[in-house]
């Protein structure tokens, strides 16, 4: 039995000044343990929904909240936003906003001394974190001069240090190269796979990100417009393509083909997928 | 090759009569050669880069993150100046030039809008590049709307840069570049955190300005962009070229792309697979693969 770990319940937030609301009657619900995939066009109401999941919304960002959010089953409103940092963690899209300390070693140390750990405990985190992430050999490097991937390993490394159960992370590949992506992703995977967290990804790169999710969330103009697994989300490309959305290419591809009668007993998401599924039509 | 008299059609004061001394013996508006660039105190980022870029052309530089597809083409408006080694643009050496100077010539759109955003507006950010070029406030006017239309922007003039979406912002930083109407775009990762229908429309955009004749040149991890509109391919790989070609001939040499840190676009990939079932084609866009599979099935 899945255990839900992140519901919302009628959420619906209005920023300050705004008429038209950021999220409308929002209802949803993330397990314990998987990797969920949210998807929606610039404006959906993505980034409205994380600052709901870690606290930001309603404790700083002005505006109108209706509904809630349950973390672990207990309501955001009656956490702090520094209990909320130790539950939810909160990876930036590009590492060179998050990064900011002059070697990987503080970088990781800063968010378990904000968190008022003492210091053999703050060391011990460090340790595990540049241990589990795989950057041991970079803790005296400076993060500005690393490559980009290993700037995103440390930025996931420094969020890994506070040990929460739910990583969100803001396209994590977006400024990566393609095998750089798949590095970070399978760096991902692991996390979720053998320490059992519960991860959120927001990813314009369909392609490379699909095959990872357990699930995905379909948001447009604020509202939940579909979630699901993969294959059953992903096999309403039309649906897709009316919110300004695409699936991934074996499965536009299986789409196109579909218009011209040909069937598919299971809908294609990955390339492998796509030349068997295709190649048996040839 | 750009005729000259198509070239002048720029209201910039760009063209080659006002530099006596420009060398007219070649055609390629951006020449290269051996070209090193070490940054301050590190291993070289560049070495030995052997280029010519020719008018009309739409370049895709690609590589993996830090083989120095970024530093090359800072090189293209003296951003960067070589080390060793030359860098002509419209025949001025990048060496002897200035900034101002080589950016009528190349109009630079930055990987994040943040770092080339500092106005107060919208008007204000994408008018500025025009007011310091000196122009009639009448071509300020209109060049400026013409490039806020062109990124669909011109709604939001008002607007200050914060208040803009990512995507926007990245979009206003297109428009204060278009609007200088520069012969050569460079774009670095135009497309990076940008969603579908953007995505879409900042390359409309660029095949746009591509059919009218400029040289665009761009900086991409994405393969798609790549396999769609570019019509060369220049690989990086330890600051060196390590590829130059088509992109039908750069996407035949799969050892070499997952060398460098890239991988085949999703298309090519699928299309590659099916060869094992008999397909022969080489579809570089979802709409050439279905194509040649409609074909291909029905015979």
């Amino acid at each position: 039995m899945k255990e839900p770990i992140v519901v919302a319940e009628d959420l619906t937030f209005y920023y300050s000044g705004s008429k038209e609301p950021a999220l409308q009657d929002v209802n949803l619900a993330f397990h314990r343990g998987e990797i969920a995939l949210l998807v929606g066009a610039t404006g959906a109401g993505k980034s409205t929904l994380y600052m709901c999941l870690n606290g930001l919304i309603p404790h700083l960002v002005p505006g109108r909240v209706g509904g809630r959010v349950l973390i672990d089953g207990s309501p955001t409103s009656e956490q702090s936003i520094s209990e909320l940092a130790q539950k939810v963690g909160f990876v930036f899209q590009s590492p060179d906003v998050q990064l900011f300390s002059h070697t990987v070693r503080e970088e990781l140390a800063f968010g378990p001394e904000n968190l008022g750990l003492t210091v053999p405990e703050i060391l011990r985190r460090v340790q595990h974190a540049a241990t589990t992430i795989g950057i041991s050999d970079l803790l005296e490097r400076e993060p500005a001069y690393l490559s980009g991937g290993q700037q995103q390993s440390v930025a996931i490394g420094a969020i890994w240090a506070m040990l929460p159960e739910i990583l969100i992370m803001d396209e994590p590949t977006s400024n990566l190269d393609p095998q750089s992506s798949q590095r970070v992703l399978e760096l991902i995977r692991s996390l979720n796979r053998e320490h059992g967290k519960t991860v959120l990804i927001a990813e314009h790169k369909i392609d490379a990100t699909a095959q990872f999710a357990d699930s995905i969330l379909v948001l447009n103009e604020g509202r939940v417009a579909m979630q699901g697994e993969p294959r059953q989300v992903f096999s309403q490309t039309e649906k897709l393509h009316e919110m300004g959305l695409v699936a991934p290419a074996a499965a536009e591809l299986a789409f196109e083909l579909s218009k011209y009668g040909y069937t598919f007993e299971c809908w294609p998401l990955t390339a492998e997928e796509g030349i068997q599924a295709i190649g048996e039509l040839l | 090759m750009l005729a000259p008299d198509r070239r002048r059609r720029n209201p910039g004061d760009w063209g080659a009569s006002l530099v006596p001394e420009r060398q007219l013996t070649s055609e390629a508006i951006i020449k290269v050669r051996d070209l090193s660039y070490s940054y301050p105190g590190e291993i070289s980022a560049l070495r030995s880069v052997n280029l010519d870029i020719l008018p009309g052309e739409f370049v895709a530089i690609i590589g993996s993150n830090g083989s120095g597809k970024t530093t090359l083409v800072k090189q293209f408006n003296g951003l960067l100046k070589p080390s060793q080694g030359h860098v002509l643009v419209d025949g001025l050496d990048t060496r002897s030039s200035r900034v101002s100077e080589l950016s009528r010539i190349v109009g630079f759109v930055f990987q994040n809008p943040d770092h080339q955003i500092f106005a107060y507006s919208v008007w204000e950010e994408a008018s500025f590049g025009l007011k310091l070029q000196k122009l009639d406030s009448e071509s300020v006017e209109r060049q400026t709307s013409d490039a806020l239309k062109a990124v669909s922007l011109d709604g939001l003039r008002d607007r200050h840069p914060r208040a803009l979406s990512r995507g926007q912002r990245q979009r206003l930083a297109t428009a204060s570049i278009l609007a200088l109407n520069t012969p050569v775009l460079v774009l670095d990762e135009p497309t990076t955190g940008q969603d579908y229908l953007s995505r879409r429309q900042i390359m409309e955009l660029a095949v746009g300005l591509h059919a009218e004749g400029r040289t665009v040149l761009m900086v991409t991890h994405d393969m798609a962009l790549v396999a769609e509109y570019a019509t060369r391919v220049i690989v990086m790989q330890d600051g060196e070229v390590a590829c130059d070609a088509s992109p039908k001939e750069v996407f035949e040499r799969e050892e070499m792309l997952r060398a460098t840190g890239l991988d085949l676009p999703p298309v090519v990939k699928i299309a590659r697979g099916l060869r094992e079932f008999g397909f022969s084609e080489t579809p570089l866009t979802q709409a050439e693969l279905v194509e040649t599979l409609l074909t291909a099935i029905r015979s």
